[in-house]
């Protein structure tokens, strides 16, 4: 007589382990910025980029070029980019998708908020990083030599917008869906505000803090300006994310 | 035997909107079928199982621990949804080993655990390498059901993991929870296939507007299942022939026939006479007509659902 097939039985139950957890939001993250359709829009993003440097630097003087880097690439460009970037990505995961498949497992919602943010930005700062190479290579190819040495110094200012413009979008994207409602009021109150000020008071405005790093001509103005600077922007990236990750873990989530 | 989940006058509301209305169940050990209109609370009652909501009033436990953001009850429970949202771009292995790690997996050991997953849903080898949003809906129910496998939970809840399969498919699936079930983990299940259901729970849960009506839940009790059906159709060679053997007999207080179907559907004078006595094989011997199928018309959970569909 045939003996019955045995019977499937589950694998162990596993114990949560946010080493591991971390690990996989990590996977999943890379997973969607490896797809095609995500080359194709970064590539198109850069390719526009390159065009507009090509403009912005027509009359072929190095530090017109060096000032349009820091107002309009530093300062609006990539602040903007990196909050609705992270803002987007942060309302795709209260989504079904990720809710009924990610948040239904043993993994803290804080931690899962700090995971998903270090991922993403992450990926922008790479991101971002081609941007600033595409920027600089017009640059070179209209002839301003003095470029590549101004690159570091452009790079830790978008280091630091990054990571703070990521953590407000995260903020903004657990209050509301209208998070680009928050982005405007926030740039137009805060930014263009406030910043504007001439006195102590435009210190609120971040993008003001990265244009103060720089000379007229892009240099970087001293070292301790790049430390009050970073300072500043990483105290508000962890207010920022504190505040996300107690509203996300507070949230309830009845399908969206 | 302990209790899984327990609920005691438990409600939710969204605003003025009815979720859940002072429910009290106790879910035990085994395959529990839930059953009940749209509307009638099933995705609320499965929101407040994951944590994912929380009560408005009352108390609710799984594992004897409030499931409320408590990654203690999630690393004992899968959730397999309804909707079809799968990631966009990610193949079903690489969709597994991330969320398999997010459970606490190592990346050797939640890879393993993945292709044992794939292999136990019968997700041929050769569909591993497509991205799951290319796969028919029967696959994406295959998959659905896979990353529910792979951190050994003791309840895996279910919203209609039968949409979109095949009759195969869905006793693939059956059978699946049936060994699941056989080796301690706890299935709570909807669907609307109440055939389905009828054949693979043990225990049913009937909600209707949000509450636990006791009727109904009576009418689907183990005592009232073990009842004759009241209506049979038969699907056979000559209808009319049969309907008159039957009627001779004085078992029917009535018929309707549909002859180009090769239909009759009886309705019993005293189901008992007809099924109880072991004998209905010899019963349409004896009527001398070629009988292809006999079917329960209105099955208990059908009538238990839909009192109206026993009328």
């Amino acid at each position: 007589m045939n003996a019955p097939p045995p019977l499937f039985t589950l694998p162990a139950p596993v114990a949560p382990n946010l080493r591991h957890a971390f690990g996989g939001v990590w996977r999943l993250t890379l997973r969607r910025h490896l797809a095609p359709g995500r080359w194709v829009m970064l590539l198109a993003g850069l390719a526009a980029l390159g065009l507009l440097a090509f403009a912005a630097s027509h009359d072929r003087r190095a530090d017109h070029y060096a000032g349009w880097i820091v107002d309009f690439y530093v300062a609006f460009l990539v602040p903007a980019f990196a909050f609705i970037s992270a803002a987007g990505a942060m309302r795709d995961d209260l989504k079904t998708g990720t809710v009924d498949y990610v948040l239904t497992r043993p993994m803290p919602r804080p931690a899962y908020v700090v995971a998903r943010f270090v991922t993403h930005t992450v990926f922008q700062q790479l991101d971002f990083l081609l941007a600033l190479v595409t920027i600089v290579a017009v640059g070179s190819a209209r002839g301003f030599p003095g470029l590549v040495a101004l690159t570091p110094g452009f790079l830790v200012a978008q280091v630091l917008l990054i990571t703070a413009f990521a953590a407000l979008g995260f903020l903004a994207a657990v209050l509301t869906s209208r998070y680009l409602v928050i982005g405007i009021v926030y740039a137009g109150v805060i930014e263009a505000g406030l910043g504007q000020i001439p006195t102590q008071i435009s210190r609120l405005s971040l993008t003001r803090q990265a244009h103060n790093l720089f000379a007229s001509t892009g240099e970087i103005v001293s070292a301790t300006a790049v430390l009050g600077t970073g300072a500043v922007m990483l105290l508000f990236t962890a207010l920022a994310l504190t505040a996300a990750a107690t509203l996300f873990r507070r949230r309830e989530f009845g399908g969206e | 035997m302990n209790a899984v989940v327990q609920a005691e006058n438990l409600s939710r509301f969204y605003g003025m909107i009815l979720g859940l209305n002072n429910v009290s169940f106790t879910l035990r050990p085994g395959i529990t079928g839930i059953v009940g209109p749209n509307g009638a609370g099933k995705t609320t009652l499965f929101r407040l199982l994951l944590g994912q909501i929380r009560p408005s009033s009352g108390r609710l436990t799984v594992f004897g621990e409030e499931p409320w953001n408590n990654p203690s009850v999630h690393a004992r429970l899968a959730y397999c949804p309804e909707s079809e949202t799968v990631p966009a771009s990610l193949r079903p292995l690489e969709w597994l080993v991330g969320l398999g790690m997010i459970s606490g997996l190592s990346a050797r050991e939640a890879e393993i655990r993945a292709r044992a997953a794939l292999t136990r849903v019968k997700l041929a080898p050769e569909h591993w390498s497509k991205r799951v949003t290319a796969y028919s809906k029967g696959m994406k129910q295959r998959v659905k059901l896979a990353q529910c496998l792979l951190h050994g939970p003791r309840l895996i809840i279910l919203d209609e993991p039968m949409n979109g399969l095949d009759p195969v498919g869905r006793e693939d699936i059956a059978q699946i929870l049936r060994e699941l079930s056989a080796t301690g983990t706890s299935v709570l299940i909807s669907s609307h296939i109440l055939h389905d259901l009828e054949a693979l729970c043990a225990d049913f849960l009937l909600l209707r507007w949000g509450r636990v009506p006791r009727s109904l839940n009576d009418a689907a009790s183990p005592a009232a299942r073990a009842r004759w059906p009241e209506a049979t159709t038969f699907r056979c060679e000559a209808p009319d022939r049969l309907a008159r053997f039957l009627f001779d007999r004085d078992l029917v207080r009535g018929c309707d026939i549909a002859p180009e179907d090769g239909i009759l559907h009886v309705r019993w004078r005293e189901p008992a006479r007809f099924y109880g006595a072991g004998n209905f094989h010899d019963l349409l011997l004896e009527s001398g007509v070629r009988v292809f199928e006999v079917q329960a018309t209105t099955s208990f959970l059908e009538k238990a659902a839909d009192p109206a569909a026993s009328s």
